[in-house]
C-alpha cells in the first residue's frame, strides 16, 4: 500500500510540475486543509476549548481579524529593550 | 407618558430643589420609579429596579433635611448603574445568563457608595451588552436596549441601558464602564454627555471586569455640570483596585465656568477623518469652529494602536472567561462566545508585542500634550444604526457594526486618556464629539464641554417619547 501511495504521489507531482503556478496552488489548496482551520481544531483540542463544527466559521472569521490586527502590530519595529508597562500609567 | 417637574431636570437642579425644600427626595424618587415602570417595557434600559431601597434612601434624605443636616451635592438625585457594578443583594450579571447564578453581591461597588454618600439614590441596575464585549447595546438574554430618539435604533454599547435610561428621562445620571468606548459610544448615539476618566482615576473593584488593562468606570448625564458633580463625588483612591492611583482628589466642578479662553485646542486629523460619515464630520467641524480650533494634529500610528487594543481586548477577555467557555459555552451569546474562543487561540508573543507597542504609543501621544491642552475628534463614525444592523460601509469597505462603532474611541482609551463625549444635536439623530485631554486633566475636558454647552453648541436633546 505504501509503495502504491508513493507511486501515485509521484504521478501527481509530475503533473503538477507541468501546471502553471496559480493552477498548482489551486490544486494544492484543493487537497490541503486551510492552515487556520487546522490550527483552530488543534488549538481547541490542546486548550480544552469547545469548538463545535457549527461554530467554526465564526471562530475562524474572528481569529482571522484578530490575527490581522496582531500582524499590523507585530510589523512595527520596537527596540529590544522596549518593555510593556508592568503597571500601566496613563 | 408620565412627566413630572423634575423628569428632565439636571441632577444639579434636583439636588438644589431637594436641599431648598422645593420638593422632597421621596417625590423625586416616586416620579422616577413611575416613569421607569411606564417606559422600561419599551426602552429595555433597566434589568433590576431597587424600589424598596430607593424609597428607604429617599426617606433618609428627607429626614436628614428635616433635622437640619447639610445636604450633599446630589441630594435626592436618582441614579442607576450598568449591571456589572456590584449592587448589594443582586447577582452581578454583567449582561450575561451565566452570572445570574452568582450569589447576591454582599456590598455595593465603591462608586455607588460614594454617590450615595453625596445624597444620590440608587434606583436600579441597567442593561448592557454581554460581558461588555459590545458596541451595540443589544443583548440576547435581556432584550435590546432601545434608543429613545428612535426606538428602531441602537443605543450603542456596551453601556446601552445607561444611555437609554438617561436619554429617556428615567434618571438624570447613570454609571457605565468603558474598555474601548462603552461610555462614549452610547453617549454619542443617545445624545448625552459621558466622561471616561483617566485610567486609574476611579476605583473598579467590586465591578465585573472585562479587560483589566483597559477597563474604566465613569458617569453619563444630560449636562457637563452633572458629570463634574458626580465625578468629584466619586474621586479618591481605593486600594482594592491595583490600578487605582493614589493621588489627591482634584475637583473639577469649581472651575467649570473658567471658559475655554487660553486653552490650546487642536482637531484630530488623518485617521479620525477617515471612514466618518458626513454627520460625524459635520458635528466635529461645528465643535471645532465654536472653539476656534484651527490646528490639526495627527496622532502617531493610530490605526496600529487600535489594532493593539483589539488584540489585548480579545486575549485578556478570553483569559477572563476561559473557565466559563469550557464549562458553559452554550450559555453565552454566540457572538460573544465565538470572539472569546478565537481570542483564546492568539499566540502570547503577539499579545506581549501589543503591550510593548502600547507603551511606545503612550509616550509618543503624550509629546503632543506639551503643545496642546485638548484634542477634539469624532466619537462614532455615524449616528445610531438600526437595531440588528450587521454591517456598515466605512471608507468604501463593508465592516461589521459590532466591532467597528468604536474605531475612534479605541485608540484613546488604549492609553487611558481622559475624555468627555459631548452631544451635537443634529437632526434627526444626535452624535457625539470627543474632547480628549492629557492624563489627569479631566477638568480641562469638562471645562470645554461646559463652555460648549453654555454657548448652545452642544446639548442633550429631549426625545419625543
Amino acid at each position: 500500500m505504501a509503495g502504491k501511495a508513493k507511486k501515485a504521489g509521484k504521478i501527481v507531482g509530475r503533473k503538477a510540475a507541468r501546471r502553471k503556478p496559480a493552477a498548482r496552488r489551486r490544486a494544492a489548496a484543493a487537497v490541503r486543509p486551510d492552515p487556520l482551520d487546522t490550527f483552530i481544531i488543534a488549538a481547541a483540542d490542546a486548550l480544552d476549548l469547545p469548538a463545535k463544527p457549527a461554530w467554526l466559521p465564526a471562530i475562524k472569521a474572528n481569529l482571522a481579524v484578530t490575527l490581522r490586527h496582531a500582524a499590523a502590530v507585530a510589523a512595527f519595529d520596537l527596540p529590544d529593550d522596549a518593555e510593556p508597562a508592568p503597571v500601566f500609567r496613563a | 407618558m408620565s412627566e413630572g417637574p423634575y423628569t428632565w431636570a439636571s441632577a444639579a437642579a434636583v439636588a438644589a430643589a431637594v436641599a431648598s425644600g422645593e420638593t422632597t427626595a421621596a417625590a423625586v424618587v416616586e416620579a422616577a420609579l413611575e416613569r421607569i415602570a411606564e417606559l422600561n417595557p419599551t426602552l429595555d434600559a433597566f434589568t433590576d429596579v431597587t424600589a424598596h431601597r430607593a424609597r428607604a434612601g429617599a426617606a433618609a434624605i428627607d429626614r436628614a433635611r428635616h433635622r437640619g443636616q447639610s445636604m450633599g451635592p446630589l441630594a435626592g438625585v436618582p441614579f442607576a448603574v450598568k449591571n456589572l457594578f456590584d449592587v448589594k443583594g443582586l447577582a452581578t450579571r454583567a449582561g450575561s445568563k451565566i452570572n445570574r447564578d452568582l450569589p447576591p453581591a454582599p456590598r455595593d461597588q465603591p462608586l455607588i457608595e460614594r454617590l450615595e454618600a453625596a445624597g444620590a439614590i440608587l434606583v436600579g441596575a441597567l442593561n448592557m451588552g454581554e460581558y461588555a464585549y459590545d458596541f451595540t447595546g443589544e443583548n440576547v438574554h435581556d432584550g435590546n436596549a432601545r434608543n429613545p430618539h428612535d426606538l428602531t435604533r441602537m443605543t450603542g454599547g456596551s453601556s446601552g441601558g445607561s444611555g437609554g435610561a438617561v436619554a429617556g428621562g428615567l434618571v438624570p445620571l447613570a454609571l457605565g464602564s468603558d474598555t474601548n468606548g462603552s461610555i462614549r459610544v452610547p453617549s454619542s448615539l443617545c445624545g448625552l454627555f459621558g466622561l471616561k476618566p483617566t485610567y486609574g482615576r476611579l476605583p473598579r473593584n467590586r465591578s465585573f471586569p472585562f479587560v483589566d488593562s483597559l477597563d474604566h468606570l465613569g458617569p453619563i448625564a444630560r449636562s457637563a455640570l452633572d458629570l463634574a458633580i458626580a465625578y468629584d463625588a466619586m474621586q479618591g483612591h481605593d486600594p482594592g483596585d491595583a490600578a487605582c492611583v493614589d493621588r489627591p482628589v482634584e475637583p473639577a466642578t469649581h472651575a467649570l465656568d473658567a471658559g475655554t479662553g487660553g486653552l490650546r485646542i487642536a482637531v484630530a486629523g488623518g485617521y479620525f477623518r477617515q471612514g466618518a460619515f458626513p454627520e460625524a464630520l459635520a458635528a466635529l467641524d461645528t465643535v471645532a469652529k465654536a472653539l476656534g480650533a484651527t490646528r490639526s494634529v495627527a496622532l502617531p500610528e493610530v490605526s496600529r494602536a487600535r489594532s493593539a487594543a483589539y488584540v489585548i481586548t480579545a486575549t485578556e477577555g478570553a483569559s477572563l472567561h476561559l473557565g466559563r467557555l469550557r464549562d458553559r459555552a452554550e450559555d453565552f451569546d454566540p457572538a460573544v462566545r465565538d470572539r472569546l474562543i478565537a481570542g483564546a487561540m492568539v499566540p502570547s508573543a503577539l499579545v506581549v508585542k501589543a503591550q510593548k507597542f502600547r507603551r511606545w504609543y503612550r509616550d509618543e501621544v503624550l509629546k503632543l500634550f506639551a503643545e496642546i491642552d485638548a484634542i477634539v475628534m469624532p466619537a462614532t463614525p455615524c449616528t445610531a444604526p438600526a437595531i440588528g444592523q450587521q454591517t456598515f460601509v466605512l471608507d468604501g469597505v463593508e465592516m461589521p457594526v459590532r466591532a467597528n462603532l468604536g474605531i475612534y474611541t479605541q485608540p484613546i482609551s488604549f492609553i487611558g486618556l481622559p475624555v468627555v463625549c459631548v452631544p451635537v444635536p443634529l437632526s434627526p439623530l444626535p452624535i457625539g464629539v470627543q474632547i480628549v485631554a492629557a492624563p489627569w486633566c479631566e477638568d480641562v475636558a469638562l471645562r470645554i464641554a461646559h463652555g460648549l454647552e453654555r454657548d448652545g453648541v452642544v446639548t442633550a436633546p429631549r426625545p419625543a417619547l
